[in-house]
């Protein structure tokens, strides 16, 4: 697993950087044009596809932290003895979750590919570089998910509540 | 399929999963994955209906995650960490209490005036309930106060923060209603601060009919100068970024997106000068933006379909025309998704209910003929209602983190009512007045 909290972590601190990036561009932007420079209109796109990326980078380190918002009123009900095995149930869903979406996902990614869909903004954008963020991310989620399903902790405390983090 | 049961098939669906504790953008992929396939798969056999189902939710994700009109979501949370963690929010906070003097109840007013303005610029109603609770509660404690005069004030104050801008929720629910985001948030701000002010005199009459409440204390006086260089050094300087980016959005000098990003550099200039801004808490900063802006946008692009689904399934068309059917006047239909919101906050988050709700009410709402943008402020009204709804409130539990042991849910569930009561007195002034929320934008260029 260790490798796998690394390349997640890693992709964080790409979000991260991006994000930061996406504050200064957009300023940088919007100072150039109030002096009468038109800037460039690819600094829209950059920041728009910018979202995407951030979101696919940052989910599957966000899932170990638990920073998915989920709300506990089933699994709290539980008597305590049965409540860990349906917690570990639960992800155990979301890894099948994430495994139809890394599949079905990988197929949209390939067949944009195949047949050379853009995404067309101020640049044509190949639509596989958009969507091939996706299996990459459901991918890295499901297999963090696991970590509930087989480790020692589970993704639920027992306390009923609107968990975020 | 009729229309009743392609609803009741998708809404119940997402409830089922969200109830049995799945992650909620996973409850909402999960549920329109199955709701595509059956929906918007075509014929052939399951995988074939699968790929163009489950293709299309992907399709429909892009366009829907990558806006520009999102972009005040992350740099309006982004702008909140810098104001929390360099500590520029718990100076200003300790500004407004040397500036409040010996008055009744000063610790509730003290909650009052700081956590308005905190609850402004941080945009986060947690962040903003967990710093007061944990600077005001052990301080109201210590003087006397009963649990009630120093859990309440805390509680109101944390949820204005969705409603005077910057915020980021309020900038979601333009996006996701397809309102103009900049009109929604300047919407918020004469509602805000009317809620602000109902709360102070809410102080006030609790403090008069039980002055034991609050019992008064010797304070220290200052003098009028070190009052002026308070002001001048302590408080203007942050609320100036507030105002300079309402007023950027208000005279379309810039958009939301980009004056969200302006209050962004402002804040680290801010906290620059002060000699506030360290690598620590800059990445600390980072971070929790980070957090809270994944979190969002992957329910928002897990949702993205949902809307859609409605739509394909018939599901929206057929319940606008059986909720029309009835003739009812539009201020019962008003009520009516009022107590649906207040229902489901008490079980849900805020997103979520939006996300469910926001394809179904806004077309109902243009259809009732209401004006778009003060329906956005009632419903971010709501929003903040539930903010503090029994049992599952989210604001419930962080107050119940930061408060003193022997404080118990009861405490925390009776201390909000009367809070809550004040934002239902505003809805009703709403109704009443939809100019409180529809003046101040009417002058956006």
């Amino acid at each position: 697993m260790r490798w796998v909290d690394r390349l997640c972590d890693g992709l964080a601190i790409f979000a991260g950087v991006y994000l930061v990036v996406i504050m200064l561009a957009i300023v940088f932007q919007a100072t150039a044009r109030s002096f009468g420079f038109s800037g460039s209109s690819h600094i829209f796109t950059f920041t728009e596809y910018g979202l995407l990326y951030i979101v696919m980078a940052g989910s599957p380190w966000l899932v170990r932290l638990k920073g998915h918002v989920f709300i506990e009123m089933f699994t709290a009900a539980l008597p305590r003895r049965l409540a860990p095995k349906f917690s570990r149930l639960v992800s155990l869903l979301c890894v099948i979750i994430c495994a139809v979406l890394v599949w079905y996902t990988l197929q949209a990614t390939l067949k944009s590919y195949r047949f050379g869909d853009a995404d067309m903004r101020s640049i044509d954008m190949p639509k596989w570089l958009l969507l091939g963020s996706m299996p990459i991310c459901f991918l890295l989620m499901g297999i963090q998910f696991t970590r509930f399903v087989f480790g020692h902790d589970t993704l639920h405390t027992g306390e009923a509540g609107v968990h975020e983090g | 399929m009729d229309w009743y049961i392609a609803l009741l098939f998708l809404l119940s669906m997402v409830l089922f999963f969200m109830f049995i504790g799945v992650p909620v953008a996973l409850a909402f992929l999960a549920a329109n994955m199955i709701g595509a396939t059956y929906f918007m798969g075509g014929s052939g056999d399951i995988f074939m209906r699968m790929t163009r189902g489950i293709g299309q939710l992907s399709a429909n994700a892009l366009p829907t995650v990558t806006t520009f009109n999102l972009m005040p979501v992350p740099m309006f949370l982004l702008m909140g960490e810098i104001f929390f963690f360099t500590g520029l929010a718990t100076r200003m906070f300790t500004a407004v209490d040397k500036l409040m003097g010996r008055i009744p109840a000063r610790l509730s007013f003290v909650t009052v005036a700081g956590g308005t303005a905190f609850a402004t610029l941080s945009g986060s109603s947690m962040g903003s309930t967990a710093l007061l609770g944990s600077l005001m509660v052990p301080e109201m404690q210590k003087r006397g106060y009963k649990k009630h005069m120093a859990i309440g004030p805390i509680l109101g104050t944390g949820g204005l923060a969705m409603l005077v801008p910057p915020s980021a929720l309020a900038v979601l629910l333009a996006t996701l209603a397809n309102l103009d985001v900049g009109k929604l948030l300047i919407a918020g701000v004469v509602p805000g601060l009317m809620l602000a002010c109902f709360y102070a005199i809410l102080i006030l009459i609790m403090a008069l009919i039980d002055p034991e409440a609050a019992p008064g204390y010797e304070v220290d006086s200052i003098s009028w100068l070190e009052r002026g260089k308070l002001l001048i050094f302590d408080v203007f300087p942050m609320v100036s970024i507030v105002i300079g980016v309402i007023l950027l959005i208000l005279n379309g000098w810039s958009t939301p997106s980009e004056s969200a990003a302006f209050g962004c550099v402002g804040v680290l200039l801010l906290a620059a000068i002060y000699g506030k801004l360290t690598w620590e808490s800059f990445v600390k900063s980072v971070t929790g933006a980070l957090k809270v802006t994944v979190m969002a946008l992957l329910i928002i692009f897990g949702s993205a379909t949902f809307s859609a689904l409605l739509a394909f399934s018939g599901a929206s068309a057929g319940l606008i025309g059986w909720a029309t059917s009835f003739e009812l006047a539009p201020i019962v239909m008003l009520l009516v998704m009022f107590g649906i919101l207040l229902i489901l906050g008490m079980f849900m988050d805020q997103l979520s209910m939006m996300l469910l709700t926001v394809p179904i009410f806004f077309p109902l709402a243009q259809t009732l003929g209401f004006d778009l943008i003060w329906f956005g402020v009632i419903v971010l009204l709501a929003l903040e209602i539930s903010f503090t709804t029994p049992p599952f409130g989210l604001l419930l539990f962080v107050m119940k983190g930061v408060s003193a042991p022997d404080t118990s849910m009861r405490d925390i569930y009776v201390s909000a009512i009367p809070f809550m009561g004040c934002a239902i007195l505003l809805v009703g002034l709403l109704i009443i007045w939809p100019e409180i929320a529809t003046w101040l934008p009417s002058f956006a260029r």
